[in-house]
């Protein structure tokens, strides 16, 4: 008996990720932020959301990537945890995927450092690789 | 599931009812015999017992049973509620409260054992009644009315009842001045005894000739009589006498009428007047047709007589209102607060489409909208005296602990404030309390020693001011002795020596809200209080209170809390800086400044870079908000200066933003987990234009910007001038204070200062040994005073030197200093005089020590020809 998993994949840049379905609550265009002084850099701003204020965090930033050139205007990928709610900001917004856990592998070590921290597994699809992200771990910002 | 929400609706429901429970016990301790209090106290307890039948928790049901008999032998008088007897009422109550608490926590009764307390209720029953100590007279059903309604003693405790009831009635108490009352009550217990079958020597007579001199002399006539009636009937019914013997008493009472009235008319045999179903020709009592249906939902009964149609009102009151979860609530809200959003949005559109109707409708939404948000707001308002109720009890106990005797005054207990802000602040006012009876007020012998009333009076009220809720617990106890707290502090090492010397008596007792000090039994003992005061602080200031302290030695004590009406929407101001708008909470807000560009430029001075306001002559330090967020400024047309004039923590402070928006209500939303550690903001909210604002945490840009230490050696300033005012003869001189060395306090009176100079070092020059500068056409000789009093001290390099010009005769020097800090009008007295060379004595400014330098004697040391006729110099020079 195989488990099989459902993601929700969006992109940076090439790169193709993905988060546990039952973790995301919606998923929007780009909205106006408020900006927070005196905040770590990955966080970008405010959302208000329906009434409800949720962090935006760039995902980008968060993975030691570069920020996304130019006018491009990331999506809102809102995950729910515990406590809070935070929103993602990707390049693009994929497909929901079901995988099995017979694909999947853990993160190669020579992935760089943050990234091996974030990265929880890979997934091998057939015509790419998909990155699943610990949530925790990625709005975790203060490690 | 549902049955387990039915057991934790009927243990909230239950707690509550427990409240009143406690707050009747606390009234009955006052008025030992008012059966209203008794019958509220007995039907707690019997809805409890009900229910939990139901439910099925045995240990509960025998307590509350034997609870519940105690308490009818307690109503019906058999019972005197001694000081033994209210304990054990408040044990019971705590202990049906103990097992609740297991209900909620664990789910079930939790194994309690109450065998002592259940013991002791059944033993003062059964003392008092004479009854074995198990069962209820009520049980058994013997077939005499007499028997039925509980033998002698009912009847005993009946008109005892019903003659308290009687004596209060204002129709009819006029009849008894004068009468014998033991006489009277004897033979109404002798009738009562005979009318409902038992036995008795009751011969009729009685009766008629009692009432005779009434009749005749008196005027009394068949309204007095129905009044009688009445009171009996509500007598039996707050006996709980069940509705058919009711009906059949009141039957039977009514049938002596004639006997009372001294009416010849049908005078009925004593075994018909027991008998007859025939009820003479009165009013509404009359039961229907003979049958016992006489209940006490009686019209008449019930219509008239006064505290039963409270009590009735009083259920009904009960009835219309419905528990509610707060978390429904709070999502409710925020239903609101998106409608206003929406509805925000809507008029804006509208306005901008010229379609009456449309324009019309949103009028329309727009004035929903807004009743609907006030009205979830109220939902949540809830009364203060909510948590008060606790206190009384909390007091009793305490006080009677301590051997103290203590009145608790309430005052304003219907203010209404949000429920979560209730909850939070519910155990620092307990807290408070507790240390106003515990350490506040004395015990009675001292008290009567020093000329006071033994009982002590802990006060509490509660108002709202200026959109705040203030809450004022005062004690009239010995107040706190600051040097006491200091020594402790001191010795515990919470402050050093040196600030210790700076702090003036409001700062000393404020130590009490520091963490460590709290836990020092001996400064509670000795000073008043402190036991986790530091506490009490914490939650009250994270619910955007604050919390003052104001004591008065020998005189008692008053701690004054302000809290926000609500959690959820406070009061704003809407500022811009930067390109974003940002809400500065109005709890923080003193007064705002506009600087027009012309103004600015000047009126904002700088102390070594920090740049001040003089506000009506005192300074107020600046806070930057652009720089204090590493903001950049948004260059555009910036013309004015606006400061915001804030208080936190009793220090003011300007804050200088770009723009000042408007005032406005705002809902406060939390920031997420991200954003915790960001000192400077305590929250966000969102504008009428959908975008976010963050919400200033004022108390932390203080924090993070280190606020200046002048100000609030200025309030200390203020405060001892108002002691000062009676101090011994003193002059009123106005003091330049100057900074020498790291520590060096120092002033010179400021009519001998002529200027305040600030030079770049690199104007320094040497002449001889001597720096010297040049000055509006003059060369000036500098004296640097730290090397003066110490010339072993390293001289600084700044890129400044601050200067005091000294002038003499057209002669002048510079006095180098390391920081000019204030001007000071104060009453000064020389203190002690010292011996150092360029000291004349010390003073006390601002409740710091100060030293007075005889500028005089320095210039005098440094240049010996300086105070030479000046004439000969200048021609000399010339």
């Amino acid at each position: 008996m195989n488990d099989q998993k459902q993601f929700c994949t969006f992109y940076l840049e090439d790169r193709f990720f993905g988060v546990e379905v039952e973790r995301v609550q919606e998923v929007f265009r780009y909205q106006e932020m408020t900006q927070v002084p005196l905040a770590p850099s990955v966080v970008r701003g405010l959302i208000n959301l329906r009434g409800q204020i949720i962090t935006a965090i760039d995902l980008r930033r968060r993975l030691g990537m570069k920020d996304l050139p130019g006018d491009k205007k990331p999506m809102n990928v809102v995950i729910r945890t515990d406590d809070d709610v935070v929103s993602l900001l990707v390049d693009r917004i994929g497909d929901v995927l079901e995988v099995g856990d017979e694909a999947l592998e853990p993160p190669p070590e020579t992935l760089d450092d943050v990234a091996r921290q974030l990265i929880h597994g890979v997934y091998k699809l057939k015509d790419a690789l998909l990155l699943t992200i610990d949530t925790k771990k990625t709005l975790d910002i203060s490690s | 599931m549902q049955a387990n929400e039915m057991i934790l609706e009927f243990v909230a429901e239950s707690r509550e009812n427990l409240d009143r429970f406690d707050q009747d016990l606390i009234s009955l301790e006052e008025t030992p015999h008012s059966p209203e209090l008794l019958e509220g106290i007995f039907r707690t307890i019997h809805n409890i017992k009900g229910s939990c039948g139901l439910i099925g928790y045995t240990k509960l049901e025998s307590l509350t049973h034997s609870g519940e008999n105690f308490l009818d032998a307690l109503q019906q008088g058999k019972v005197a509620p001694t000081p033994e007897i209210m304990n054990i009422l408040h044990e019971l109550s705590d202990s049906i409260r103990r097992i609740f608490t297991s209900v909620t926590k664990q789910g079930n009764e939790g194994d309690h054992n109450f065998s002592g307390l259940i013991e002791s209720m059944e033993r003062l029953r059964a003392d008092a009644t004479g009854k074995p100590a198990s069962g209820n007279g009520n049980g058994a059903k013997p077939a005499s009315l007499f028997e039925r309604m509980g033998g002698q003693e009912a009847v005993d405790a009946t008109v005892n009842l019903f003659y308290a009831k009687v004596l209060n009635d204002d129709r009819i108490s006029h009849f008894f001045e004068g009468a014998d009352l033991n006489h009277l009550l004897n033979k109404q217990k002798e009738f009562l005894a005979f009318a409902f079958g038992g036995p008795s020597n009751y011969d009729g007579r009685g009766l008629r000739e009692t009432h005779k001199y009434l009749v005749e002399e008196k005027g009394l006539n068949e309204s007095h009589f129905d009044a009688v009636i009445e009171d009996f009937g509500t007598t039996l019914m707050e006996l709980k006498v069940p509705g058919d013997l009711i009906g059949e008493a009141a039957r039977i009472a009514l049938s002596v009428k004639n006997d009372v009235l001294n009416r010849t008319k049908s005078e009925p045999s004593k075994k018909e007047i027991a008998l007859t179903k025939e009820a003479p020709e009165v009013s509404g009592l009359t039961p229907g047709n003979g049958k016992p249906e006489v209940t006490p939902s009686n019209g008449k009964v019930k219509k008239s007589s006064g505290s039963g149609t409270a009590k009735k009102e009083e259920r009904k009151l009960e009835d219309s209102s419905i528990r509610v979860d707060v978390q429904l609530l709070d999502k409710l809200m925020n239903l609101v607060g998106e409608l206003v959003l929406a509805r925000n949005q809507v008029l804006q559109f509208s306005s901008s489409h010229h379609d009456a109707s449309f324009m019309e409708t949103s009028q329309h939404l727009n004035l929903v909208t807004s009743d609907l948000q006030e009205g979830v707001m109220k939902t949540r308002m809830q009364p203060i005296g909510g948590i008060w109720s606790k206190f009384p009890r909390i007091v009793r106990d305490l006080s009677m602990e301590c051997g103290k005797k203590i009145r608790l005054e309430t005052e304003g207990k219907e203010t209404e404030l949000d429920k979560t802000l209730i909850e939070a602040i519910k155990d620092p006012l307990t807290h408070i309390i507790r240390n106003s009876v515990d350490h506040g007020i004395e015990i009675p012998d001292v008290r009567r020693d020093l000329g006071k009333p033994e009982e002590g009076v802990l006060q509490l009220k509660s108002y709202h001011e200026g959109g705040q809720v203030i809450i004022e617990i005062t004690d009239d106890g010995g107040g706190i002795d600051p040097s006491i707290l200091k020594e402790k502090a001191l010795s515990k090492g919470l402050i050093t020596s040196e600030q210790a010397a700076k702090m003036g008596e409001r700062e000393l007792v404020n130590l009490i809200f520091m963490p460590g000090l709290s836990t020092a039994k001996a400064v509670t003992n000795v000073s008043g209080r402190g036991v986790g005061m530091d506490v009490v602080k914490t939650n009250i200031d994270k619910i955007g209170g604050t919390v003052d302290i104001h004591t008065c030695q020998g005189e008692g004590t008053t701690l004054k809390v302000r809290i926000p009406l609500t959690l959820a929407i406070i009061p704003a101001l809407i500022v811009s800086t930067g390109g974003n708008q940002y809400a500065i909470p109005q709890v923080n807000l003193l007064e705002l400044v506009r600087l027009n560009e012309e103004q600015s430029e000047k009126a904002i001075e700088t102390i070594q870079g920090t740049p001040v306001y003089r506000l009506r002559g005192n300074l107020l330090p600046i806070i930057n908000l652009n720089s204090e967020l590493g903001i950049s400024k948004n260059e555009s047309a910036q013309t004015a200066t606006n400061i915001v004039v804030l208080n936190a923590n009793e220090r003011q402070f300007g804050l200088v933003v770009e723009q000042i928006c408007d005032a406005e209500e705002i809902v406060v939303k939390p920031l997420g987990n991200q954003l915790k550690g960001i000192a400077g903001f305590s929250g966000a909210t969102i504008m009428g234009d959908g975008s976010v604002a963050l919400i200033l945490d004022i108390m932390g840009l203080a924090q993070k910007a280190q606020v200046v230490r002048e100000n609030q050696e200025q309030a200390m300033a203020d405060s001892k001038d108002k002691s000062l005012a009676d101090n011994e003869v003193t002059d009123k001189e106005t003091l330049l204070i100057f900074r020498v060395g790291e520590k060096g306090r120092n002033s010179i009176p400021l009519s001998t200062v002529a200027r305040l100079e600030e030079f770049k070092c690199s104007d320094i020059e040497r002449s001889g040994n001597n720096d010297v500068i040049q000055y509006r056409g003059e060369i000036i000789p500098l004296i640097d005073l730290l090397n003066f009093f110490d010339s072993s001290q390293q001289v600084k390099k700044n890129a400044t030197i601050q200067t005091i010009i000294y002038t003499h005769q057209n002669k002048s020097v510079a006095l180098v200093v390391d920081q000019i800090l204030d001007i000071v009008e104060e009453n000064i007295t020389v203190k002690r005089s010292l011996t150092r060379k360029g000291i004349l004595g010390t003073v006390v400014v601002q409740d710091l020590v100060t030293d007075l330098i005889d500028m005089e004697g320095i210039v005098r040391e440094m240049d010996p020809a300086f105070f030479d006729d000046h004439q000969e110099v200048l021609s000399l020079t010339h």
